[in-house]
């Protein structure tokens, strides 16, 4: 008698957030798909019936070009520097956090977070000036030195590391709070019982403190590397895809084709591509997850 | 066999979701227009505007409504974002009545027809105002696709060059560079002062920029012969005149340099192409420089071109305020307010005649535009320049970056350029 | 873990400031610039300390923006923003502790949605809310923005740490399911709730593209729409958009004081397991 009741429970507390997801996201996402397939431009966005469906055409082009072949393999650069940095030094950070006394933590929490709520354009203009080859700090501190000035955005494969530096500087903050959540709720017990069996404090950290955070690692692994999949500020400001298309991304590429050239259809087709990467990329993941992280 | 299920699936979706939508988009719009009745409606006119633009547009539009009692609703849209605003319009054929438009999108909008054809209002008695002998011939020209009207100039963009006096006298020009060889010959000694000083100052990546040498070069764009028109002998010049600034260290790449404003103040750009509206920022800006900077007309090669660009109101295609917004259009067209707009915004008048008020006759600094307005020349007003525009930039790039020769670099764009022209 | 001595203090204390440094930099550079002339802003070395400090970008941003109505309208967002934290809430906790038929459909739908970037689904998202007649509208403002996957999914994740028991153990004692949720489960996640308010009320404070699509009225715009209105087609502000952020940025850092402190109260629960 009780069963039935309870099954109709969880769809109360997923139904409405669900529900507004799928209408306003979900159905979008289908749309887009669906264009995918079609020669969707300006032309086409403003009379629905001049829409031609061109099957896989745009897929077909898109791996003949070669500024897009150079985007994926630039985001996957992005992803496999980029990830375990960007999780790695959020991590310690919140570890760091977590040594000191309350007052102090809160105080460096509200300084870690800055660069979150900091105007892209005073980081853009920031991040400029110690990039700058001829008049930046970066490259006085080398000339300093007797080191000689190094090409920050001017070189392809520097500029890539030199945006995913400035990222994972921006992007600590959310990743640093949700790990400090998990590590504070990590009862103290456990590690006085480890002190009694007189475990060392590496032992602590991973037989302890490693697994007890799981479920946040999880999620922060997964959003991560979804939003740098989706690599795009630091490009878009910095850059804008150059030197010779040296730090143009997957979500840039998109940007370009879809917004500034209005050829939706190929654009959207573009989205795909990297939404397949992304879900193969996720999948392996939940494929390796804990135990514990069942779906 | 999966994919043909796939794709009739997908059809299926998209075909049931846009008729609904349009449906409802379509029930929409004509129930307004019943319900108004054209322009009998107590409805305001809606105009946007972009930016900066459109919050000064809404003081004209108060003076609009003193004098003909027509209420206007000025909405303006940050100008990173206008394109998105206008595409859902375009989209849903729900836009405003006036729309304020870079002249450089109008070919691209005019052939998805958002705009209403302006051509029989033209020298309609009504609108005195609108007449194409008042504007400015190329300006009325730029905005004439397919043989319609697609909107009303309303004002005019040309850059001149700016230029340090004092640094120029030292190498021997005070009065800056009349040709393109003086100008390279500053340069040169300009950029010889030393480790981080160069003679100039281009965006690098700003394909407007290279059009504007190549015409100077004595090249245009034929839209008959299309791709084949980069073959000819200008722009090849224009491409090896970039070669030679950017590998003699004449001007610096993009992450070298400085913004031109602060480069010119502190000297090490001491020259770069600009619009007018960059003397009231100077004078604002750095107002301790008075003086030590002047404005001429661009160096001339084979002539001194510069690009006539500008800004229109158009009329959306599907208003039911036809009439009310050509009255606007027909106010913001009288001489007397492009004068006011002009000392509002410093934006170049397309009415001729409101360049004979004396606040622009009198004007020092406007003389230079005034001589730089004979020479100029109309971009390519095709639907592709801006994709164009973004290849050519790309290109340049190689050659900028030495990885391709002009000749391949050059063969390369024109391939390039056939496939976008042919699609 | 604790520290042992306090050599160990210093040193923790000594990496926390020079990172604290390297991060913080910009952010006061953003504050100083608003106190800068333009040209200053651009100078390249930059300055740190305004030359002589002005006001003028801010009375600019005071007098020319209709700040009253754009606040307004921002508060309206940020209010129902906390409406969808609650609703984002409830579906992580449904997805996290219940099982029911389509959980993993549903659940893969909510991550799909985190995979497609933005400016994809724009469009499509306006043909929607068009179609449902709510262009122009608050309602057609709010809601595209309203639930955000990542929030569920984060929500989630904490959600599977709480043990059943104590769940099974309150249904005993004949508490309803909402009772439950109110009463139990949103105390026990205060932490992660926190963290789920502070991130919502930085969205709703910072909207930007909704308002600015669906707005036909200029009465509906929100501070970030309005404050980029001051910018024009050519003529750089940087010191004003700093002086526009520096404002935007005081209500995100009290937001933020306020509720960091829940993040360190701690998710107390596991110890039962």
């Amino acid at each position: 008698m009780n069963k039935k009741k309870l099954n109709l429970i969880p769809y109360i507390f997923i139904g409405p957030a669900v529900l507004l997801l799928f209408v306003f996201t979900f159905m979008p996402i289908l749309l887009a798909l669906v264009i995918s397939f079609t020669n969707l431009n300006l032309t086409g966005l403003a009379d629905f019936s001049t829409i031609d469906f061109i099957g896989f055409d745009n897929f077909v082009r898109l791996f003949q070009d070669d500024v897009f072949i150079q985007s994926i393999g630039n985001t996957l650069f992005y992803v496999i520097i980029g990830v375990p940095l960007a999780v790695g030094s959020s991590l310690i950070i919140a570890l760091l956090l977590n040594f000191v006394s309350n007052w102090l933590s809160t105080f460096f929490r509200v300084i870690f977070y800055m660069p979150s709520v900091t105007n892209i354009v005073a980081i853009a203009v920031i991040w400029g000036f110690l990039y700058n080859q001829n008049y930046g700090l970066f490259n006085y501190l080398l000339s300093v030195i007797n080191v000689g000035s190094v090409p920050w955005l001017e070189d392809p494969m520097i500029a890539k590391l030199s945006l995913i530096l400035m990222a994972v500087w921006k992007s600590n903050g959310i990743s640093m709070l949700i790990f400090l959540a998990a590590l504070r709720s990590i009862p103290t017990i456990y590690y006085e019982a480890a002190d009694i069996d007189g475990a060392n404090r590496w032992q602590k950290f991973t037989k302890i403190t490693l697994p007890s955070m799981s479920f946040a690692t999880f999620f922060v692994v997964v959003t991560t590397l979804i939003g740098w999949f989706q690599f795009f500020e630091e490009p878009f400001v910095m850059t804008d895809g150059g030197p010779l298309n040296g730090t143009n991304s997957i979500a840039l590429f998109i940007y370009q084709e879809g917004f500034q050239y209005n050829e939706f259809g190929y654009g959207a087709a573009a989205s795909f591509v990297l939404f397949v990467i992304i879900i193969i990329a996720t999948l392996i993941q939940f494929k390796f997850r804990n135990k514990d992280q069942t779906l | 066999m999966f994919n043909k299920k796939f794709r009739l699936a997908g059809m299926a979706v998209f075909i049931v979701v846009s008729l609904v939508l349009s449906a409802c988009s379509s029930s929409d719009s004509s129930g307004s227009a019943d319900g108004s009745s054209g322009s009998g409606s107590d409805e305001p006119l809606q105009v946007w505007g972009m930016g900066a633009e459109g919050e000064r547009l809404a003081d004209f539009a108060a003076d609009f409504t003193n004098e003909t009692d027509i209420q206007v609703e000025v909405q303006s849209i940050p100008w990173d974002q206008a394109k998105n605003k206008l595409l859902t319009a375009v989209a849903s054929g729900e836009g405003p009545d006036v729309i304020q438009q870079p002249s450089t999108w109008i070919p691209e909008f005019a052939e998805s027809e958002t705009y209403l054809d302006l051509t029989d209002y033209f020298g309609d008695e009504k609108y005195p105002n609108l007449k194409e002998a008042n504007f400015n011939e190329q300006a009325m020209e730029s905005v004439k696709i397919d043989s319609k009207t697609q909107a009303m100039p309303w004002f005019v963009a040309i850059s001149v060059l700016y230029y340090r006096t004092d640094l120029l006298e030292d190498v021997g020009y005070p009065d800056g560079p009349e040709t393109q060889e003086d100008f390279l010959d500053a340069a040169r000694k300009l950029a010889d002062r030393g480790e981080g000083q160069f003679g100039m100052g281009i965006a690098q990546a700003d394909f407007n920029g290279m059009f504007d040498f190549a015409y100077r070069q004595g090249w245009t764009y034929d839209e008959e012969k299309g791709a084949e028109s980069f073959n000819d002998p200008g722009f090849k010049k224009m491409m090896e005149l970039y070669q030679t600034m950017f590998h003699e260290g004449l001007t610096p790449t993009q992450d070298q340099g400085k913004e031109p404003m602060l480069a010119l103040a502190d000297g090490t750009q001491p020259m770069f192409n600009s619009g007018p509206f960059m003397v009231d920022l100077l004078n604002e800006q750095v107002p301790e420089l008075e003086g030590d900077w002047d404005v001429k007309t661009v160096p001339e090669a084979e002539n001194g071109n510069v690009t006539f660009g500008g800004t229109q109101l158009a009329v959306f295609h599907n208003t039911d305020k036809e009439d009310k917004a050509l009255q606007f259009l027909n106010f913001m067209a009288d001489p007397e307010t492009q004068v006011k707009w002009f000392e509002e915004s410093n934006s170049l008048p397309a009415v001729s005649s409101a360049w004979e008020d004396p606040a622009l006759a009198e004007n020092e600094k406007l003389e230079t535009f005034r001589e730089q307005m004979e020479k100029t020349q109309l971009p390519p007003l095709i639907p592709e320049y801006e994709r164009l525009g973004g290849e050519l930039a790309n290109t340049m790039e190689k050659v900028i970056r030495d990885t391709q020769d002009v000749d391949m670099a050059l063969e390369e764009f024109i391939q390039t350029a056939e496939g976008i022209l042919a699609e | 873990m604790k520290l042992k001595n306090n050599f160990e203090r210093t040193v923790v204390v000594l990496l926390l400031v020079i990172g604290g440094l390297l991060v913080s930099i910009p952010f006061i550079w953003m504050i100083l610039s608003s106190f800068k002339r333009e040209i200053e802003v651009i100078s390249i070395p930059p300055t740190f300390f305004p030359v002589e400090p002005i006001f003028s970008h801010y009375i600019r941003l005071f007098t020319e923006l209709d700040f009253g109505v754009y606040l307004v309208n921002t508060l309206i967002i940020v209010f129902f923003s906390m409406f969808g934290l609650l609703l984002n809430t409830m579906a992580g906790y449904g997805f996290g502790k219940f099982h029911f038929r389509g959980k993993e459909v549903w659940f893969s739908i909510v991550l799909v949605t985190m995979m497609i970037p933005g400016q994809v689904t724009m469009i499509p998202t306006y043909l929607i809310i068009n179609g449902m007649g709510l262009t122009n509208t608050m309602p057609g403002i709010i809601l595209p923005g309203l639930i955000a996957a990542f929030n569920i999914f984060l929500i989630r994740q904490f959600m599977v740490t709480i043990p059943d028991d104590l769940i099974e153990a309150a249904r005993l004692d004949g508490a309803g399911e909402m009772r439950i949720f109110f009463r139990l489960i949103l105390p026990l996640a205060k932490p992660i709730v926190a963290v789920q308010a502070i991130l919502t009320f930085i969205a709703g404070w910072n909207s930007f593209i909704w308002p600015l699509i669906i707005a036909n009225d200029q009465s509906l715009y929100t501070l970030s729409v309005g404050l980029s209105l001051l910018k024009d087609e050519n003529a750089t502000s940087y010191a004003l958009q700093m002086a526009g952020s520096s404002i935007m940025v005081i209500p995100i850092l009290i937001i933020f004081v306020i509720f960091q402190k829940y993040i360190i109260e701690g998710f107390n629960v596991s110890g039962i397991k």
